[in-house]
């Protein structure tokens, strides 16, 4: 999946990144649900690195399936800000994934300081709409 | 040298469904092919082939298409139910024009579970990203978070259905559907204290509810000539 994903990823990235200046990193993870990240902090020399290295730590399925991934990042005072948007799940209850990273910079080297998911549903009260309560 | 004539036997498999198929595989639980519950026929089986020996989990879903009696997750007759099935083939067309589960499971007002043949024992489905080709998925009809499951008796249940996994681990043929290949692998991947998955182990989802999640421990195996 990841290889597929790395692919597709860089693709659409290479396509949609962006770099305007986020405004209030603070606000950039409301109505997100917190992520958890591994106890050693992932950090890379680059951003995409770091995009890579997250989502396959946050996709660990067995099968290998396509699935759309665009990404878009904006640049703050300590870093970037990234949207990862995750679609075409071939799920009854998801439509897709949204993860928002907010990426630091030490030392010459990117991590990830926080990490948000949201979630699209595809029924429901909430479907189509990216928002972070589980599906139904 | 005599030529030595090397006479090789055959044996072949007859692995093609039988166009009308509806059976029971233990006493209340019934089993009904596509032709069974009148699939349209415009609308082919989606998925791509899978080996029976490459199937290695089952997900348990429900299908949040409850019924809009006093009974939502009760089906009382066959008509109702083969309305369903065709109604799931045409529910999500991003998930392609078929039903997106494996098999469809309806709890009957007379006791019985039914199981309705979705895209079947061979080919992929669209139900849990990540597993659809290596998974079998049973999916519940109706909406077991959020509606009454009064009357369903799950425990019974999920008996039956421990009887239908058996049937496709161990002996998935019938002298009124054909003679299949076993599903030898399946269960060989499982979550921690159960031996099937639930949609919610693995996806940020309510799904297969909570009032059929609590069951799902008393999920096993079983084979039906035990019964």
């Amino acid at each position: 999946l990841i290889r597929t994903l790395r692919k597709s990823l860089l693709a659409s990235a290479l396509a949609s990144l962006t770099f305007p200046a986020f405004a209030g990193e603070m606000a950039a993870l409301q109505d997100f649900r917190d992520v958890d990240l591994p106890s050693i902090a992932i950090s890379g020399r680059g951003p995409f690195a770091l995009i890579d290295e997250f989502l396959s730590h946050v996709d660990t399925d067995a099968d290998a399936e396509d699935v759309d991934v665009e990404v878009e990042a904006a640049e703050t005072d300590d870093g970037f800000v990234v949207d990862i948007r995750l679609r075409g799940y071939k799920d009854d209850s998801l439509l897709g994934e949204d993860f928002r990273l907010v990426l630091d910079k030490t030392d010459g080297r990117y991590f990830i300081a926080r990490a948000g998911v949201q979630y699209v549903c595809a029924r429901g009260a909430n479907a189509g709409k990216a928002q972070p309560d589980y599906c139904p | 040298l005599p030529a030595r004539l090397v006479y090789l036997s055959l044996i072949i498999v007859f692995e093609g469904h039988f166009d009308m198929a509806r059976f029971s595989i233990v006493p209340n639980l019934n089993f009904f092919s596509r032709s069974e519950w009148v699939a349209n026929t415009n609308l082919p089986r989606l998925g791509g082939r899978v080996p029976r020996q490459a199937r290695t989990h089952v997900f348990i879903h429900h299908t949040v298409t409850p019924d809009s009696d006093s009974t939502p997750n009760i089906w009382e007759t066959e008509d109702e139910i083969f309305q369903r099935m065709r109604r799931l083939q045409v529910i999500r067309p991003d998930l392609g024009l078929d039903v997106a589960y494996n098999f469809v499971a309806f709890i009957m007002a007379d006791g019985a579970l039914n199981i309705c043949e979705g895209r079947g024992e061979d080919r992929s489905g669209a139900h849990t990203k990540g597993h659809n080709t290596r998974a079998i998925a049973v999916s519940f009809a109706g909406n077991f978070e959020d509606l009454s499951v009064e009357g369903a008796e799950l425990k019974d249940k999920m008996k039956l259905l421990s009887f239908f996994l058996g049937w496709l681990k161990f002996d998935p043929s019938h002298p009124d559907y054909g003679q299949f290949r076993e599903m030898r692998n399946l269960g060989s991947l499982a979550p921690a204290g159960r031996k099937v998955f639930a949609h919610s182990d693995v996806k940020a989802t309510a799904c297969p509810g909570s009032k059929l999640l609590r069951h799902l421990d008393e999920v096993d195996y079983l084979d039906p000539n035990t019964a």
